[in-house]
Formats: structure tokens, sequence, C-alpha cells
């Protein structure tokens, strides 16, 4: 499988709620790292362990919007929902013989826009945007 | 003379954005070109505005920009750029498409660092500055 196989099915295992097959293309002692809460879950059980106690609503649905591959790294930008939060993740790996190596990811919280700036943004229409795809039913 | 490789676009536009000369940076964007920035669902129309904000963001001091790493594929490129200005450390997660030399799509992910939840805190351990894609290294303070 290639690099951006690896990752396909590393979502399509997420989105399926299999995270045990989604730990297993984990190398062994891989963490996973979240830069943006500066957390490190040390191992792939640990991954696993985490996602399968999420305090989610419903099973996470999880679509790639976006994926990029360079020789043995991949970028995925992905649309995760469980009907109510919808989630961007922003994930970079790096894949070796057929498993992952190396995964950091990036979950960003939308926060508001600063006022100084506002004469010259617009507002992105929610349609256009990555992080507000449900905006119907999210949050 | 043939136009800069998208990767090589992309570098320029961070060595500009590190040199605070945004007039270089904006004159990378082609005409027409918005640049988004959805965590805070915000759009600039224009390489004109972009260059605008950047002028007057209120810095601590000028801005010094480190890539920490480039990916890199046909007209797309996404770089993970640390950001900071003597005082605080941002972090820009940047998607390019680029054609002809020139950049003709820019979303741009600028994320703050929020609390961890407590209910996992028990599973994980805590990254330090060196393990943290977003904290530049000493040296490059």
């Amino acid at each position: 499988m290639t690099p951006a196989d690896i990752v396909r099915a590393w979502w399509v295992a997420i989105d399926s709620g299999a995270y045990a097959d989604a730990a297993s293309l984990l190398a062994p002692d891989t963490p996973v790292d979240w830069p943006l809460t500066g957390e490190r879950l040390p191992s792939p059980q640990t991954w696993q362990l985490v996602n399968e106690r999420y305090p989610s609503q419903a099973p996470w649905r999880a679509t790639i919007l976006d994926l990029l591959t360079d020789g043995d790294r991949v970028v995925t930008f992905t649309k995760v929902t469980d009907g109510h939060l919808n989630d961007l993740a922003i994930s970079h790996f790096v894949i070796r013989d057929g498993l992952i190596v190396q995964l950091v990811e990036f979950w960003p919280e939308t926060y508001a826009v600063p006022t100084w700036r506002a004469s010259w943004t617009e507002q992105i229409p929610d349609g256009a945007n990555p992080l507000q795809i449900h905006s119907g039913n999210g949050r | 003379m043939t136009a800069m490789n998208p990767e090589a676009v992309a570098r320029t536009w961070w060595s500009a954005f590190d040199q605070g000369d945004y007039s270089a940076a904006a004159q990378l964007l082609a005409k027409g070109t918005m640049v988004d920035w959805p965590v805070s669902r915000e759009r600039m129309e224009s390489a004109a505005d972009w260059q605008a904000i950047k002028e007057a963001y209120p810095a601590a001091a000028p801005w010094r920009c480190q890539i920490v790493d480039l990916v890199a594929n046909g007209p797309h490129v996404v770089t993970f750029t640390q950001v900071f200005d003597g005082e605080t450390f941002d972090f820009a997660i940047s998607r390019f498409r680029i054609e002809d030399g020139q950049i003709t799509q820019l979303v741009e992910y600028w994320p703050e660092p929020t609390d961890a939840p407590a209910w996992r805190n028990s599973w994980v351990t805590v990254l330090t500055d060196s393990e943290n894609p977003m904290i530049p290294a000493v040296e490059n303070l």
C-alpha cells in the first residue's frame, strides 16, 4: 500500500469506529501528538483507549476533504463530526514500511475575529469554510 | 524566464514575511486571489487587504518565521510555520495552490492553544517544548 493508501485506511477505520484497526496502522510505540493541547498519546494502545472513551454524542464520521502526499509524508484535512460537533483535523503523517511512524494532529477551535481588522475582511461563507461544514446542525 | 516552482514560491512567501516585506509577499498572490483564515472565519478579498492587515498588525516586534515542514505535490503546497514576534508564539498551517509562479489559492489556519480536557489526562503525557512543533527551538529565538 502507498503512504496515501495507509492514510485513507486510517480514516476509513475511524469513520467506521474500528479504532483497533486504526491503531494497528501505527508502528509499535508510535506516539500521537496533539500540539494545540500540548498532549502526547504515548502509544497506539493509548490512542485507541482515548478514542473509545471520547465523550461524543454519536459515532464519529470522518471525511477527508484534502490529502497531499510528498514521499513518505502525507497531510490530510479531515472533517470529523458526531452529528453535534463539527471538527477539522489537520494531520501530518510519516509512513514507513506500510505503517505510520509519526503522527502530529492539529484540531483547531474557532475563535472570534479581532475587531481591529474587521474593515479589511469579510466573513467566509459557511459553505466555503472547512470548519463550518454543517452549519445547520453544528455548533 | 521560467516561473518559480510551487515549493520555491511558498518559501519565498515566508522569507518575505520573515523580512517584513509584505509588499513582496503580496506580489506573489495572483490577481483576484483571496486569503481565507477559517479558524476566525475571515476572508481577505485581495492582496491589498492582506498587506494592510499585516502592516497594521499589533505585533510586539517584527515577526520571524521558520518553516517547520513543507509538503508539496504538483501545484499544492502545505507549510507548517512558526511565527514569533518576540512575545507571542504563533503557528500557521498554510495550504497554497500555486500556478505559473503565482499563488492562486491560500487557506491559512492560525490555531490557538487550548487547555487539555481533564477526562483524558490520566492517559496522556505533556509535550515538552522541544517535542512541540509550535514552539521554536531556543537557538531560533
